[in-house]
């Protein structure tokens, strides 16, 4: 047991520390049982201060998705339709193990509702992108195909003998001008 | 005050200002650069996509949506050449760390990477993001001591007597580790698949598993023994830890949770040391005794 009293530095550290102690043990509890305490906007406060977001929800909802891929395709009139990889810069190739950042930028972005302004960012500078390459004209139509494909339920995949069937959902077709002149890009260089 | 309140208040302020191994400081700090190096390669290769005008996410949409200031350091960034440039100066940082020159200036660029990142690409952000910045506070806040770094080279080799520091920034890394696990177990408490014990055959058919297949039937009733055993394992980790004599059957169980996490997932290595690197919070001085004895009887051996 201390039997000197705390410097003030050492004050300064209890205080600290015992703040953060209150706001990990706060933490502990899930966001949503959280917002029901009346402190949570002061934990809400205290997270965005010092960036320490305590919510640790890993795996809470069940993975359903066995695999997704996604693609832009361009049609330009008369023509055959064209494969782009979906990946900016570059147009490169989406791979699902090989991209788990992007792979989360997808879930986060085409799969949610709630964030189509960033879908039509995304789309804006695809476009943009495309007519770059000097591959296409501005009347080519642009569509995203993403294919995701959704286990089925452990019931279905014993009867069926198959994992997971594709829901294949499609952004588009907007045409490449109409897109990039909501947002003016640089010159395309051939 | 009573003696029963004093006594409380000790022990109270001691989880903080008890006398802590400088070591076990320097066993997290150089772990920590570590896993950030390892983290800042990773993400090197697809810097352009993440984090330029012309990559994946929008910088102005992501400042118009933040919740509260939008800082930064990637808002000086557009190209990839500045792009690459700060990489580089934040993996300076990384080293420097690891090495222990200037530790609270490298732990506080560290830091400052891992918010500028986060704010600026949170749509591509994993879980060990969220694990290595919450660290990367409680680095940058703990004691710094002289200790198994480039600046204590000259103290070791005249067996300078190891230096002690307050606790504090340990006590912290060991709750934000109990805090990870228990709210991950309290968040699934909603869970039916969770709680039926089919998340993990429908984790083993997804796009997490490395081996994916029909395979996953078969082993069914097992499988939800193994959901259980997760949720089980996640309760006791942070209570074995932390009583001293358990704490070697809190690091083994962590250990084989996350290393099987890892085998049987896509991607999660990086998840596993970060988790691990927390763990290292719970080191007691005489398991940096013996570290030291294995090492400085190496080249007796030889």
């Amino acid at each position: 047991m201390r039997a000197s009293p705390l410097s003030s530095r050492e004050k300064v550290i209890v205080v600290f520390a015992s703040v953060h102690l209150a706001f990990l043990l706060f933490g502990v509890l899930p966001a949503s049982w959280r917002d029901r305490i009346h402190v949570s906007a002061v934990f809400r406060c205290y997270e965005r201060l010092t960036r320490c977001h305590q919510v640790w929800n890993m795996f809470e909802t069940i993975p359903n998705m066995n695999r997704l891929e996604a693609r832009l395709v361009v049609k330009e009139e008369g023509r055959k339709a064209k494969e782009e990889g979906v990946v900016l810069p570059g147009l490169r190739r989406f791979s699902q193990h090989d991209h788990v950042r992007l792979n989360n930028w997808m879930v986060n972005v085409i799969f949610n509702s709630t964030r189509g302004v960033f879908r039509e960012a995304y789309m804006r500078s695809a476009a943009t992108a495309l007519l770059r390459t000097g591959r296409y004209t501005p009347k080519a139509d642009l569509t995203l195909e993403v294919i995701p494909a959704y286990t089925r339920s452990l019931k279905g995949v014993q009867t069926l003998k198959e994992i997971a069937v594709e829901r294949p959902s499609v952004l588009g077709p907007f045409p490449l001008g109409t897109l990039v002149g909501k947002n003016p890009p640089s010159q395309p260089t051939p | 005050m009573k003696p029963g309140t004093q006594n409380l208040l000790s022990r109270f302020t001691g989880l903080f200002l008890d006398p802590a191994d400088a070591r076990i400081y320097a066993c997290v700090r150089i772990a920590f650069a570590f896993v950030s190096l390892l983290n800042l390669l990773q993400i090197w290769p697809d810097r352009e996509i993440f984090f330029t005008d012309v990559g994946m996410v929008d910088q102005e949409l992501v400042r118009k949506y933040t919740v509260g200031a939008y800082l930064s350091v990637f808002d000086l960034c557009h190209g990839v050449t500045s792009v690459s440039a700060y990489l580089l100066f934040s993996g300076a940082g990384m080293l420097l760390l690891l090495l222990g020159v200037w530790p609270r200036l490298a732990a506080g660029v560290v830091y400052v990477w891992y918010v500028s990142y986060a704010m600026r690409a949170p749509l591509v952000l994993v879980g060990w993001d969220e694990v290595l910045r919450c660290t990367a506070f409680l680095v940058l806040i703990s004691p710094m001591p002289a200790c198994w770094s480039w600046q204590s080279r000259k103290a070791r080799q005249g067996h300078a007597p190891v230096p002690q520091v307050p606790r504090y920034g340990l006590t912290l890394m060991q709750v934000q580790l109990a805090a990870i696990y228990l709210h991950a177990v309290l968040a699934r408490l909603d869970n039916e698949y969770w709680m039926s014990g089919d998340f993990m055959s429908f984790f083993l058919l997804s796009h997490n598993a490395r081996w994916p297949g029909l395979w996953v039937l078969n082993y069914g009733l097992v499988l939800k023994g193994v959901t259980y055993l997760v949720l089980l394992m996640e309760l006791a980790i942070p209570i074995l830890l932390m009583v001293r004599r358990w704490r070697w059957y809190g690091f083994a169980a962590g250990i084989l949770l996350h290393a099987g996490i890892s085998l049987m997932s896509y991607n999660l290595v990086l998840f596993f040391l970060s988790m691990v690197m927390l763990y290292l919070s719970f080191l007691q001085p005489e398991d940096m005794d013996w570290l030291e004895e294995r090492r400085l009887q190496r080249p007796k051996a030889r």
